[in-house]
């Protein structure tokens, strides 16, 4: 098992008389892309800023790589904020030195991988303009560039999609999984499902401030499903044993499993009792599904 | 670890501060205003030259008709004085402009002291009264005297009393080391208009940095990299440097400005200043600026626009000009009630110690405890400010209440 890039323990945070966030545990890998979902306001963005110590929890505390918090931690770490933005006036390239320099890397460390940065994320020929002349998806390339001009090893991107057009959001998927291959630990959170789905390895879903859900996302998932099972099918449906009841869904039919009863003793009968079986397929919930009714019940404690 | 650490902090203020003084010193707007007043003074000087050359080019002479018959008939040649015996001579000659004005002297001019002085309509702006009037006095005063008392008694009738200042130190004791009264203004006033520049330009500059990071978002990703408090430090540094560079520019161009002028105008070529002096000037510039720069730092993170924070920093030069406003009562009673008070009210200490310093040998205690009082408000402003910073700078586009403001200043983190 990899080494763990962070650990968040007993994080709270009240403002006035508010609850934003209340003990808070979590931790990710190295090498890991790692999902922080949850309804607006459930206390997402709270939780970064305070693991990046940006504000300062009221109780807990922050290891990273094996180390408390300290400000050396912030030369291996690259934020990209939700709500972001850069210095209008100034060159993309001038920007993206600073930032890191600010990051611990010397002036001409910086020069270079500003340069490398621009390359990779496809924004070489933008360097000498000023931000301001930049469109919104440009822009928050450049953002990003920033967040990763210093290599950090563990980046965290905090609604890194939004706002961005589908070619610009493949082209950022493809950043995020190309810094995974390089061992980079990712956390981002997003609304976005189909994104958490396809590209993170495990998930902490925060509603009202408290975890409710945390783990690989397979399990996730696994811990929602209905037991039931999709099938197109022209057999004699009530001679299938184990099923509970049938409801039509246009194309397939969803047979609904008695506790305890596998979907492949289902299968097994349906083959024994003849009859073309055009489609089998075990429900599986997506994780936006999961997320709804998590975030509509008010679902507490971990899966 | 504590020293890497220091070390990294140190490197990132540094970083701060270089970004901070080239993006004021990119900006057109900071080389149009420094270069503004510098050209005021040209153009001052350029005028009184003008006016100057015009005035060059009318004669400077001037004449007089003694009637009274006590004045001397003969000038030395380099004295601009022509005596006249013919007043139809005089008025002619100044008609035709050989001289600027001739005076009168009546024959009861004993029993009255009036002489008349004649004029063209049209005379010149830099006319004799510059220098006419004086020599007449005391040619008249020769001549009153002359035969009624010994020729010593004469030369000081004309100069009465050369006044020279001996000063006490707060033990009663001669001052070691007497200066002459532009040296010892000098320095303080300067310091003291230094340091109202340098707050009203910084807080410009800081107040511009701090809502342009806030409204571009650009301050969480700083956040992610410095603390509040580096963050801080590297712009009051960097910023503070663009206002001494500003400074440094005005000084230099008034320097160059005074050479240029010196032949119209009379300054003084040697001025001592005295070491005690800039030192303690130095000082409390460097500790008034840290104090309002921190105090600035904390208006602009709750300031939602530049517009809004820029306002709240004319009320801190304003606050800090207050002793300027009450200068003749700090200059009357330097170790008076309200100089002691002020010395001692973070807000006003700065110019308040300068003021002093220029009219008084201020006791040490007072400078000490001064000296003290600032480093303890700065330090204060500085934590607050940083909290603030840090709190109200992630509120975009809201401006908090005070009720929020006081709350957050109480309460921890």
């Amino acid at each position: 098992m990899p080494a763990e890039a962070l650990n968040v323990s007993g994080l709270s945070k009240t403002y006035g008389t508010t609850q934003i966030v209340q003990d808070m545990d979590f931790s990710v890998l190295r090498g890991e892309v790692f999902g922080l979902i949850g309804p607006n306001g459930a206390g997402k963005t709270t939780t970064i800023r305070m693991t990046l110590r940006i504000i300062q929890p009221d109780t807990g505390s922050v290891t990273m790589f094996d180390k408390p918090f300290s400000e050396e931690s912030w030369s291996r770490i690259g934020y990209l904020p939700e709500e972001r933005g850069l210095y209008k006036q100034a060159k993309v390239f001038d920007v993206l030195v600073y930032l890191g320099r600010l990051k611990g890397l010397s002036a001409s460390e910086a020069r270079q991988r500003t340069q490398e940065t621009l390359e990779l994320i496809g924004m070489g020929e933008h360097a000498q303009k000023k931000v301001s002349e930049l469109s919104r998806g440009m822009g928050q390339l450049i953002q990003f560039g920033a967040t990763i001009v210093h290599k950090p090893e563990l980046v965290i991107l905090d609604e890194p999609f939004s706002g961005l057009d589908p070619v610009n959001t493949e082209k950022l998927k493809e950043l995020v999984l190309g810094l995974q291959k390089q061992g980079t630990a990712v956390i981002f959170s997003t609304h976005q499902m189909n994104n958490v789905e396809e590209l993170c390895d495990r998930v902490l879903m925060i509603n009202h401030g408290r975890a409710v859900l945390y783990g690989p996302v397979s399990e996730v998932k696994q811990g929602y499903r209905n037991n039931s099972v999709f099938v197109a099918w022209d057999g004699p449906r009530e001679r299938v044993r184990g099923v509970s009841r049938w409801e039509d869904r246009g194309q397939t039919v969803e047979a609904y499993l008695v506790d305890g009863v596998a979907p492949e003793s289902v299968l097994v009968d349906m083959v024994q009792l003849g009859g073309a079986i055009r489609h089998f397929e075990v429900s599986m919930p997506s994780l936006h599904e999961v997320f709804l009714r998590v975030a509509r019940d008010g679902r507490n404690g971990r899966e | 670890m504590w020293h890497a650490m220091g070390e990294t902090v140190v490197n990132k203020i540094a970083v701060i501060f270089q970004f901070e003084l080239r993006a004021v010193m990119s900006r057109r707007m900071f080389w149009i205003t420094t270069a503004l007043l510098p050209a005021v003074g040209v153009v001052v000087i350029l005028v009184g030259r003008l006016i100057a050359a015009v005035a060059d080019d009318d004669p400077s002479l001037v004449g007089y008709v003694d009637q009274w018959g006590k004045l001397p008939m003969e000038i030395p040649a380099e004295i601009p004085l022509e005596p006249y015996v013919d007043l139809e001579k005089a008025k002619t000659d100044l008609l035709d402009g050989i001289i600027e004005a001739y005076y009168v002297v009546p024959p009861d001019y004993v029993e009255t002291g009036s002489i008349v002085r004649y004029k063209r309509s049209s005379s010149a702006i830099f006319s004799e009264d510059n220098f006419a009037p004086a020599i007449l006095n005391t040619l008249l005063i020769q001549a009153l005297v002359a035969d009624e008392v010994p020729p010593d008694v004469a030369v000081r009738v004309q100069a009465p009393a050369f006044v020279h200042t001996v000063r006490f130190d707060s033990g009663g004791e001669i001052a070691p080391e007497e200066r002459d009264e532009l040296s010892r203004f000098l320095v303080p006033y300067l310091f003291s208009i230094m340091l109202l520049v340098a707050i009203g330009m910084t807080s410009g500059f800081l107040v511009q940095s701090i809502t342009e990071e806030k409204q571009t978002r650009t301050i969480e990703v700083l956040f992610s990299s410095v603390s509040p408090t580096t963050l801080m430090s590297g712009k009051i540094l960097g910023l503070g440097a663009a206002g001494i560079v500003q400074i440094a520019i005005w000084l230099t161009a008034a320097w160059l400005l005074a050479t240029l002028a010196s032949s119209v105008l009379p300054l003084p070529s040697d001025i001592v200043i005295a070491p005690e002096s800039l030192a303690l000037g130095a000082l409390f510039f460097i500790l008034g600026y840290f104090l309002y720069a921190a105090l600035l730092v904390g208006v602009g993170a709750i300031a939602t626009s530049p517009q809004e924070g820029g306002q709240v920093g004319g009320f801190a030069t304003f606050a800090a000009a207050i002793p300027l406003v009450l200068i003749s009562l700090i200059i009357n009673e330097p170790n008076g009630v309200l100089a002691r008070i002020f010395t001692f009210v973070p807000i006003t200490a700065p110019v308040t110690v300068m003021l002093r310093m220029s009219a008084t040998t201020i006791p040490w205690w007072d400078i000490l405890g001064s000296a003290v009082v600032l480093v303890v408000a700065a330090t204060g402003a500085t934590l607050l400010s940083a909290r603030a910073f840090r709190t109200f700078l992630l509120l975009y586009g809201r401006r908090p209440g005070l009720r929020e403001i006081w709350r957050t200043m109480r309460s921890a983190g």
